[in-house]
């Protein structure tokens, strides 16, 4: 797990958490797809270290994770396309995609 | 054959996708292979009660190196009744034919399926893959059955849990980061050698991963507006199927996977679980929407679940099951019945009623039961004290939700016959369940056996 | 600018094809895999989309079938894993196993795995393109 990878990670999980504390709508679905992917990212850095993985010959990643990694990437894939319909949706029914906007709304406003 | 409720499934959700969901019969074909998939669950269960472990690897590959599917005491304990649930669910809908939608049946069936690979599956990633499948089914359903302005809430529901998911998937990395496998079993046995606090922290994300599933203070915050914002029937969804993905996440990877970090976060969960009662007890009384006050309800109930795991040890478990289960059924029949109306439906809000407030004959009598068998044995009072005022709250806020039901209203239009048979039927069922409960105690002891390692 | 992507959509959209068919293909063996031969194949869609217009892509391209591809790929997955289960092996065994002599077709073994790899890239190409095309109904300009 190089300082390179952690950086990395760190650097998509926060940048995605900072976006999802936003007011907008579009903002925290992006934020969610950042987190989701500093995840997959941390999951691939488990192919790169050293521990008790068992060896796989000189080369030093480990297939499996790859593997891991991009069956996340679709569910990711597929849960990100999910969440922008219902974003679709909702700019239909509030006209407006901002949080405040619409908890405003919704309380009576 | 432990693959048959999935090859069942994945040809129905197959067939079903092609087909129009918004005629009657799919609806009834989706409920046809629900069945199946129960049926053959069922086998499984009588495969285990008989003593053999079903186990299979998929594609070929030698045990440790494939993806393991086994069905045990604890798998086959959350399969049967949850798939029995979503069964019935399926079938009042049907009866009902208010959510009719082209890809709804299908949906359905994805979330047993889903679910079914959650309880059956004995590799961590695997275990990811099925939750998120299930999970996406329920998005969607979530989606479609929040019509108008109250979309917004699958957005809610969908953020919130995709942050859980994000959680549990560090903390999957962080499993193989330390063990270098994914198959439960092995997993255990190397993190038991590995004295490093890895699997304390690892045990940490899960742990959060599985409260924000489950709904649980602090990370209840999605439950009530998702719960009370969805039509009847996904809510009814949600609250008694998917909830058990919690529940049971927390029993395998609690009880089997880590048990070491379980034991040493004990004052923790039990103090979770206890706050969790207290919030949820007390935010339900008062509260105008009946959707609502069952909402609050659903919090405060799976903090009992947190409260029994914090207790551990055989007594622990078999207490935490037990109530998972019974929570499960009586929310299923509680949110089934918003929207429906007639006599018969203030007989199954009552048999639901009496069960989340812990009365006898109904089904949560024995669920609380075991939770004082449990805080009895521990020897402290403050617990037996809590389980007490919880039970007592939630008398008083159902008793609040009955009367602002089918007291306060005057109901000049019943809901068709079938439906409110179909409902009667529920209730009848988990009357019978509360009058015997024989099966339900002797799978949780099982499970507990199983966990806790045979030491009551 | 539009006229750039208009352009690039025309001379990618065929060789992405190309592209995708071949990582499906040559998933087993060697770099690819169903899965991103299937995401090529939907990028390809999305450059068309964006560089002619949902009107025009959809004279263009038969989109409409999106949906049927992408049912036809779910089929096939299902039935690589589903078939070896009811003939009494695991599921998603591969066959002919390890070892033994495959079929060939020019340079390609086939075994289940190479139709599986197939199966997915169809389901993932519709689904994609399934999605692009929906999310575009309404909107764009017209030229």
């Amino acid at each position: 797990m190089n300082l390179a990878l952690s950086l990395g990670v760190a650097i998509l999980f926060g940048a995605g958490i900072r976006l999802m504390l936003g007011r907008d709508l579009v903002r925290i679905a992006a934020g969610t797809l950042l987190i989701s992917n500093a995840a997959n990212l941390f999951l691939m850095s488990a192919g790169t270290a050293e521990g008790l993985a068992p060896a796989q010959g000189p080369t030093n990643s480990d297939p499996l994770v790859q593997t891991l990694v991009l069956t996340s990437l679709v569910i990711t894939f597929g849960f990100t396309a999910l969440l922008f319909s219902i974003l679709q949706a909702i700019y239909r029914a509030w006209k407006t995609l901002d949080t405040r906007e619409i908890e405003r709304r919704g309380r009576g406003g | 054959m432990i693959f048959l409720p999935f090859a069942i499934g994945w040809i129905a959700a197959v067939v079903l996708f092609a087909l129009d969901g918004t005629r009657r019969w799919v609806g009834w074909l989706a409920l046809v292979a629900i069945l199946g998939m129960f049926g053959a669950a069922v086998a499984l269960l009588v495969q285990v009660a008989d003593g053999q472990e079903p186990a299979i690897v998929v594609g070929g590959w030698p045990a440790g190196l494939g993806i393991r599917l086994r069905a045990d005491w604890l798998g086959v304990g959350f399969a049967v009744p949850v798939l029995g649930i979503i069964a019935a669910l399926l079938c009042i809908e049907n009866l009902r034919g208010g959510l009719r939608t082209r890809i709804g049946p299908a949906l359905t069936v994805l979330i047993s399926l889903g679910l079914t690979g959650v309880f059956l599956t004995g590799d961590v990633f695997n275990f990811y893959v099925f939750f998120e499948l299930s999970m996406g089914s329920a998005f969607a359903i979530t989606a479609l059955a929040s019509r108008g302005r109250h979309v917004r809430v699958a957005a809610t529901f969908m953020v919130a849990n995709i942050f859980g998911s994000v959680l549990f998937l560090i903390g999957v990395g962080g499993l193989y980061h330390a063990t270098g496998s994914l198959d439960m079993p092995i997993v255990s046995a190397r993190l038991g050698a590995d004295p490093a606090g890895t699997p304390l922290l690892v045990a940490s994300l899960l742990l959060a991963a599985f409260l924000l599933k489950l709904g649980i203070f602090p990370f209840h915050f999605w439950v009530p507006p998702v719960y009370s914002e969805t039509r009847a029937p996904a809510a009814a969804l949600l609250a008694g199927a998917l909830a058990n993905i919690g529940s049971y996440g927390l029993l395998r990877f609690g009880g089997e996977v880590m048990p070491d970090a379980l034991r040493t976060g004990r004052v923790v969960l039990l103090a979770i679980g206890a706050a969790t009662i207290l919030v949820g007890s007390v935010l339900a009384i008062s509260r105008q929407p009946v959707a609502e006050i069952l909402a609050y309800s659903s919090v405060a109930q799976n903090g009992y679940i947190l409260l029994a795991l914090g207790m551990g040890g055989y007594a622990g478990f078999a207490a935490a099951y037990v109530y998972a289960i019974v929570n499960s059924i009586a929310k299923a029949l509680l949110f089934s019945t918003t929207g429906a109306r007639g006599p018969l439906v203030g007989g199954a809000f009552l048999v639901g009623a009496m069960s989340t407030a812990g009365l006898p004959p109904a089904l949560g009598f024995v669920g609380k039961l075991a939770l004082f068998r449990a805080a009895w044995s521990e020897r402290e009072v403050w617990l037996v004290a809590w389980i007490v005022a919880g039970a007592l709250l939630a008398f008083f806020y159902m008793f609040q939700a009955f009367q602002q039901r089918f007291w306060m209203v005057e109901e000049h239009e019943r809901s068709s016959r079938s439906v409110r048979v179909g409902l009667g039927v529920f209730a009848l069922a988990a009357l019978a369940l509360g009058v015997w409960p024989e099966p339900l105690l002797g799978t949780g002891s099982r499970i507990a056996l199983l966990l806790a390692g045979g030491q009551p | 600018m539009s006229l750039l992507v208009q352009g690039m959509a025309r001379l990618l959209f065929l060789p992405s094809i190309v592209v995708a068919i071949a990582f499906c293909v040559k998933g087993s063996t060697g770099e690819g895999d169903g899965f991103s031969g299937g995401l090529v194949a939907g990028l390809a869609v999305a450059l068309v989309l964006l560089g002619f217009g949902p009107h025009e892509a959809r004279r263009i391209l038969p989109l409409r079938y999106a949906a049927a591809v992408a049912g036809v790929g779910f089929l096939i997955v299902v039935g690589t894993a589903v078939l070896p289960a009811i003939l009494g092996a695991p599921p998603l065994q591969n066959r002919p196993p390890t070892g033994a002599q495959a079929v060939r077709l020019g340079a390609i073994g086939v075994n289940t795995a190479l139709i599986f790899n197939t199966g997915i890239g169809a389901l993932v190409a519709g689904g994609v393109s399934l999605v692009l095309a929906r999310a575009s109904n309404g909107s764009g300009r017209r030229r």
